[in-house]
């Protein structure tokens, strides 16, 4: 009986664990996509936020400085991204993957650069213990509960709140009205005074950012802070159908991404639940993990396929979205 | 009584067309002033330099007297400028609340006010140096005491200003109801009707505290009702102090509304008039001024039994309402069926509904007896029927932008040659330059791509494709806009060979002038509706002006239907159904 | 708000054309500029980026061995690339490339393994191919029915569809049909002898087969461009899908048919490369390498020409191989080509802007020698003539030193004494600025139409900011005299002069203006010292 208690509470867990990097891409991607830059360069600003960020925490022992590293690596693919596509007005979905690709081999670059000569950080025996405990102090001592609740590192618990907080940017404050306006009907909220590009400029730079955070749990959470080429593996892409899962709303996204994980995670998690409940689970042992891989995408088609069947198109999605604004054309 | 606006030898160009030659205009304070004036007459051009959307070329404008130079929309809100246009700028997923007030600064600081005044309060002019520096001393801790100052005064706005606060709602709702006006300032755009819409417009200008009120054309999406109370709305803003100009064509309402009466013609600025001395009859004069003496031919053709004939036919437009009402007309072979009406009152609907391009409600399209309701875009073409339509953008419809003129002429016949993969470019590259040589065409090359020529240069290459095809109907509409003499009568050339060949033309213009020398009849349309088909060399501009408003209406003078053969396809074939 | 200041300092057109060459140019610039982005970054690191230019060259040309493990990077990148470049022409983003990619190896790896050595080759191979080319196709043509059937987003689609053949193509890895198990290391099998993609000698070279396929595909893709009605099909769709639709092209039946061609493309790169000696003949579940992402890069850089595409293919293969050879020589990491591709598409982005815009800047208006640095020739309006007179600062120019400048002078002073009377300073700053403005209007020499009207007074209905706005844009008078109002510190120069006297006001501000040329100009001659 507790043991299958527990290893559903350890897949929920896991669920979390992983659903956290997705939680911090999808609301970057939100602000970008709101304000109307559909930015493919996810998966590269990730990874530029991962490897900036680990490599900064890791050679700190500090947490609080790897995830200033971490937004500082985004916010810097997402300057590169602003400037391209509103300053120069180059094609978004082109631009997008020129930063998937530059930001993805940067990473590797650096991160096997670092690796090869030796000099890549390792992590501090107290750093270690930071990325692999966490949880709050007395709660998470409490059975059960304080386990699925309580007990996760920090960025947990930041990722949640910065998901509330943009929601509330985006629904609930003036300057979020004014952005969804920009990336709704550039023309008309140019023509109430409203700085399109301004909007545009900041929701990327601050989206990226965010993005970044996602990558660096993926680097130290994740993988613990060990190097391999395989860091963001995929995660970006599936923040970017996330996205329209969420019909993008960041609060949605909090427990869409909690779903992905669980999708995520139950290919790790998935023969101690089959042990568990073998009379229920029994059949799940002879699933071939790739298809738990691909589930995330699979389930993101089906999502994609079906909102575009609908008729009733009220989603959350800007109309301007991927649309370049160029005042002159009136 | 000042001028709150005057404009003085505006001029603005696009290309090769002048839309304003040294137009003048004067708004007096309080007054509401028409401006009226025929399509391609200059008015929204005029006014759009005036909110700031465009530049002049040259020219003032001086708002209260002083000089201004209107940058943008912004400059042109400050300015207490507020133009509602026809293509309503709203956002559409919005509330109108939102709409309305998403534009909102906070008070300024007046930093800079208030940085001179620490200046002059604190001068450094003593000749004591001991004296002089504690001067400057005092003057920069007064001065950065200031700039602090102002930092937290935004950052507090800032703050403050952010939450949407439910008051938001009912402080939109108050001011609406001030102006008096009849809005939910929680229903979300798209839930709104076309004149809510434009309510939220027009609150929307006002609530960023305009006093020059702008209207174009407000009454073409409104319905009676409504627009006497947009007139009850404009009337109590020019109380307030507001005042008005409203660009529109309806005589009728020119004189309810209006105080005084600009009219534009052709770009250039005629008179301003006031109502109370005018009529109908002076206004429609002044609108499509004196008949111009055009010496264009008009070959006399046998003609033909009809090519093409229409009934009852009902389309709608995008937004859904109706753009053409129950209308009957036919054309014969070798005649030339003028179409004339205000842009707007249907006729791109008309030519797309022929062309199979648009949905058809209700009603007959008979091509030599046959239907052509339903039937695909290509399979009217090959019936025979070309369809060329020029709208201002003129590279929307009929042409593919990024490709060669040879590319564009292939457009309808590139498919020839069942058995063939290939495109035949010989073909398509001589009748490219037979087309640059007779129309005089100006491009450096057949294979510049269509988007580097010069609009009127544009216009000539789609119509001489369309002749191309040899078609048996020709829909043509507007093919001589923004055309200057030469190539104006060299396309009248084309056309006229077409009608001695025995093709019918139906010809979408906007210069009454020369439909009325071009053309053998002359169908007028309003709002959807025909008004009535009149002969040419009988018709008078005036009496097409007066059918174009809506003034007379033929069908009803004349009480009989025009539109109806009497050697109707139709009928002969309803005639052998009986029989069969 | 001042913001607008900058709108006018640069203004921004759509251009025209600009002619070939100069696109070459400038695409080439873009490259370079890129190569010492990357260098740059090589020095950061502490690698010598000459070292590793050579390198890069040297790992393809080095021996003739070299140049075939180049010329068996560029034939799958090349294929793929003009099957992605066929779907961007119709402005339709197939991002499917890796996917299509592995679909056709995958269904050809099925074949083959199915048919065996039971057809004599190449009979075998080319059966093969075309399955695997069929596959690639049927991939994409799903993707195309949703987009033209929902208008689903195919950017995404065909993105997640990448994903799905990925972990396909590891899972086969676990089957007995694919793969030989229980080594450890389970590996894919060879596929027969008789399916062998084997290489053609000319003379003393030997070439993959495969490039001749690939080159024949470049021909063919040309002259299906530029000659075929199908391709002049896709060009119009492509253009323009109203004009299509109007010409009455069925357009939902064109993308389909070029979705499909352009994933069967795709499909046979996949299916070349399993036939092929450069993988060793058999399936990996990396068997891309990497090449649906090179393609789009290709394509974009190429502007979707077929010849412009071999070159880039080259470029990027070139690019590529270079980097692995520098790995084993140099020890640096080969991720340096992903980097190095990343920053070679940044800057063509840029450039494309210079190729479809033209940038302006404000002429400064009116002669004066003394205007340095007052920005480029470009179009002038009378725009233009604006955003220059907002810039003023506030000084007086030499050509002020007319009656106009000593009117103002006098205005000054009574600016002086009127808002030492106030407390509130603000307001009447702005007031008194319009005063004196208003002055020197009426004081400059009329040689345009001026208001007839008297000047109004303030109108209570503006706040204090607007007004002063307003005060600005007035502040565009072409002729002589500078206001200097257009900024409220302005009282605090008028000020000084006013406190010296007119003549002394005179000298006052002409050496001002001598010593600030920077922003301002002189009008109507200085012929008044």
């Amino acid at each position: 009986m507790n043991s299958s208690v527990m290893a559903i509470i350890l897949t929920l867990c896991e669920a979390i664990r992983r659903g956290t990097p997705l939680l911090l891409g999808t609301t970057g991607e939100i602000l970008n996509e709101k304000s109307g830059s559909l930015n493919l360069g996810v998966e590269g600003t990730m990874a530029v936020g991962a490897i900036t960020g680990a490599l900064l925490g890791l050679s700190t022992s500090s947490l609080f400085l790897a995830l200033i590293g971490a937004f500082a690596g985004g916010m810097f693919c997402g300057l590169i991204y602003a400037f391209l596509t509103i300053t120069l007005k180059a094609n978004q979905n082109v631009t997008g993957l020129a930063i998937t690709i530059f930001g993805g081999g940067l990473c590797l670059f650096v991160g096997e650069t670092l690796k090869s000569s030796g000099k890549f950080p390792a992590y501090t025996t107290e750093f270690y213990s930071v990325i692999t405990g966490g949880g709050i102090p007395l709660l998470k001592d409490i059975p059960y509960v304080g386990q699925l609740l309580f007990s996760y590192n920090a960025l947990v618990y930041i990722a949640i709140a910065i998901a509330v907080v943009v929601w509330i940017y985006i629904s609930k404050t003036k300057s979020g009205l004014r952005m969804r306006a920009a990336g709704e009907n550039p023309a008309a909220a140019d023509s109430v005074g409203i700085n399109v590009d301004a909007e545009r400029y900041k929701n990327i730079i601050v989206g990226s950012g965010i993005m970044g955070l996602g990558g660096v749990y993926m680097a130290l959470f994740i993988n613990n802070g060990l190097w391999n080429t395989d860091w963001i593996n995929g995660y970006g892409w599936i923040a970017v159908a996330l996205v329209i899962f969420a019909n993008w709303s960041s609060a949605r996204a909090i427990w869409g991404s909690y779903i992905f994980g669980l999708l995520l995670a139950l290919k790790s998690r998935m023969p101690s639940l089959a042990s568990a409940f073998p009379s229920i689970l029994s059949w799940s042992t002879s699933i071939p993990t790739e298809l738990f891989d691909a589930l995330p995408f699979i389930v993101t088609m089906l999502v994609l396929i079906f909102t575009s069947m609908r008729k009733h198109k009220s989603t959350g999605s800007p109309a301007g979205l991927g649309l370049n604004y160029f005042r002159e054309e009136r | 009584m000042t001028n709150i606006v005057e404009i003085r030898n505006l001029t603005k160009t696009f290309g090769e067309v002048v839309a304003n030659n040294n137009v003048r205009l004067n708004l007096r304070q309080g007054e509401i002033l028409a401006l009226l004036g025929e399509n391609g007459s200059g008015k929204t051009t005029l006014m759009n330099m005036l909110s700031g959307i465009y530049q002049p070329d040259s020219g003032d404008i001086f708002i209260n007297g002083r000089k201004v130079v209107i940058h943008s929309p912004e400059e042109a809100k400050r300015l207490g400028i507020g133009m509602v246009h026809q293509h309503f700028k709203l956002i559409d997923t919005l509330t109108a609340a939102d709409n309305i007030w998403m534009g909102t600064e906070s008070e300024p600081f007046y930093l800079e006010e208030k940085l001179a005044f620490a200046e002059k309060c604190n001068p450094c002019d003593s000749s004591d140096p001991k004296v002089l520096s504690s001067q400057k001393r005092k003057l920069l801790k007064a001065k950065i005491n200031l700039r602090v100052r102002a930092f937290g005064y935004k950052l507090g706005k800032f703050i403050k200003g952010q939450p949407l606060r439910k008051q938001r709602f009912e402080t939109i709702d108050q001011i609406t109801h001030d102006f008096g006006f009849d809005l939910d300032s929680r229903k979300t755009v798209s839930d709104m009707a076309v004149s809510e819409k434009q309510t939220c417009e027009i609150v929307k200008v006002l609530f960023y505290g305009a006093k020059i009120l702008i209207l174009d054309e407000p009454t073409a999406v409104l319905t009676t009702q409504e627009i006497q109370k947009l007139f009850a709305t404009m009337r109590r803003m020019k109380e307030r102090g507001c005042s008005i100009i409203i660009i529109t064509h309806k005589l009728n309402e020119v004189l309810e509304i209006s105080d005084r009466v600009a009219i534009m013609r052709k770009g250039e600025y005629i008179t301003t008039v006031d109502t109370k001395d005018a009529d109908e009859q002076l206004l429609t004069e002044l609108m499509v001024g004196e008949k111009v003496e055009l010496h264009i031919d008009r070959p006399k053709t046998d003609f033909d039994r009809p090519l093409l004939e229409i009934r009852n036919l009902t389309v709608k437009n995008d937004e859904g309402s109706v753009a053409i009402d129950d209308m009957s007309f036919y054309i014969r072979g070798g005649e030339m069926l003028g179409v004339a009406g205000i842009s707007g009152c249907g006729q791109k609907e008309l030519c797309e509904a022929i062309a199979g391009l648009r949905k058809i409600e209700k009603g007959e399209i008979n091509h030599k007896g046959q239907s052509l309701i339903g039937l695909p875009p290509k399979k009217i073409i090959e019936m025979g029927i070309s369809m060329s339509f020029i709208p201002e953008d003129r590279l929307g419809m009929g042409l593919a932008p990024s490709m060669s003129i040879t590319d564009n002429m292939m457009l309808k016949t590139y498919s020839e040659g069942r058995f063939n993969p290939f495109v035949n470019r010989k073909k398509a590259r001589e009748r490219a330059k037979q087309l640059i040589d007779a129309l005089n065409i100006v491009t450096p090359s057949t294979e510049t791509p269509v988007r580097r020529l010069s609009g009127g240069n544009v216009q000539k290459v789609l119509v001489g494709r369309e002749i191309e095809s040899s078609p048996n109907v020709i829909i043509t509409a507007y093919p001589v806009r923004g055309l200057d003499i030469n190539s104006s009568y060299a396309i009248y050339d084309i056309l006229n060979e077409q009608k001695k060949n025995g093709v019918g033309i139906l010809f979408v213009g906007e210069d009454l002038d020369v439909m009325l020398a071009l053309c053998d009849k002359i169908m007028v349309i309003c709002h959807g509706k025909l008004m009535g088909v009149v002969h040419a060399e009988k018709a008078t501009k005036e009496q097409l002006g007066l059918m174009m408003t809506g003034a007379l209406d033929l069908q009803i003078e004349n009480a009989k239907p025009y539109g109806i053969a009497k050697d109707s396809n139709i009928a002969e074939e309803a005639h052998d159904d009986e029989n069969k | 708000m001042t913001k607008t200041n900058k709108d006018q300092l640069i203004k921004i057109s759509k251009r025209q054309n600009l002619a070939l060459k100069y696109k070459l140019l400038l695409t080439l610039g873009a490259i370079l500029l890129s190569l010492v982005l990357g260098g740059i970054l090589l020095a950061c690191l502490g690698y010598n980026p000459i070292k590793f230019y050579t390198e890069m060259i040297m790992g393809n040309f080095k021996n003739a061995s070299y140049v075939k493990l180049m010329v068996r990077a560029l034939i799958p990148l090349l294929i793929t690339s003009l099957g992605v470049s066929l779907a961007f022409k119709m402005r339709f983003w197939n991002i499917g490339g890796e996917g299509q990619f592995i679909v056709g190896a995958i269904i050809a790896m099925t074949f083959s393994l199915l048919i065996g050595d039971s057809l004599p080759s190449p009979l075998g191979a080319v059966v093969v191919v075309l399955l695997g080319t069929l596959g690639g196709g049927l991939y994409a043509l799903f993707v195309a029915v949703l987009k033209v059937k929902f208008n689903t987003n195919e950017t995404l689609m065909t993105l997640m569809l990448n994903y799905v053949a990925l972990y396909l193509a590891s899972y086969m890895l676990k089957t007995d049909f694919f793969a030989i198990q229980g080594q450890g290391v389970p590996a894919f099998k060879v596929i027969a002898e008789s399916l062998w993609l084997t290489e053609i000698n000319i003379g003393k070279f030997s070439f993959d087969t495969a490039l001749f396929i690939a080159v024949a595909l470049t021909i063919i893709l040309f002259v299906y461009f530029k000659q075929s009605k199908q391709g002049y099909e896709l060009n119009v769709v492509g253009d323009s899908p109203n004009t299509a639709k109007y010409a009455g092209m069925k357009v939902n039946r064109i993308i389909v048919r070029t979705m499909f061609l352009s994933g069967a493309i795709i499909g046979m790169a996949g299916a070349l490369k399993l036939c092929g000696s450069s993988a060793g003949h058999t399936f990996s579940a990396n068997i891309t390498g990497g090449v649906g992402w090179t393609s789009i890069i290709v394509a974009w850089l190429a502007k979707l020409n077929p010849v412009g595409i071999f070159i880039a293919s080259l470029l990027m293969s070139i690019l590529e191989r270079g980097c692995a050879f520098a790995r084993t020589s140099l020890g640096i990491s080969d991720a340096m080509s992903d980097v190095l591709q990343g920053i070679i598409l940044f800057t063509v982005l840029a450039s494309d802007f210079f190729i479809n815009y033209k940038i302006s800047f404000r002429k400064k208006a009116k002669l004066s020698p003394e205007v340095a640095g007052a920005g480029q020739s470009g179009e002038i309006g009378t725009s233009d003539d604006v955003a220059e007179e907002r810039e003023t600062d506030g000084e007086i120019t030499p050509s002020a030193i007319t009656e106009t400048a000593v009117a103002d002078v006098e205005n000054a002073d009574r600016v002086q004494a009127d808002s030492a009377k106030e407390s509130d300073g603000s307001e009447n700053a702005v007031t008194d600025d319009k005063t004196t403005q208003e002055n020197a209007e009426e004081t400059a020499p009329k040689d345009e139409n001026t208001p007839n009207d008297p000047v109004p007074q303030k109108e209570e209905t503006f706040s204090p900011a607007k007004k002063k706005t307003a005060v600005k844009k007035s502040a565009t008078t072409k002729n002589t005299a500078k206001k200097p109002t257009t900024t409220a510190k302005k009282p605090a120069t008028a000020k000084k002069t006013a406190a010296k006297g007119s003549v002394s006001a005179k000298k006052t501000a002409a050496g001002k203006t001598a010593g600030k040329a920077k922003k301002t100009s002189v009008k109507g001659g200085a012929d008044n010292e």
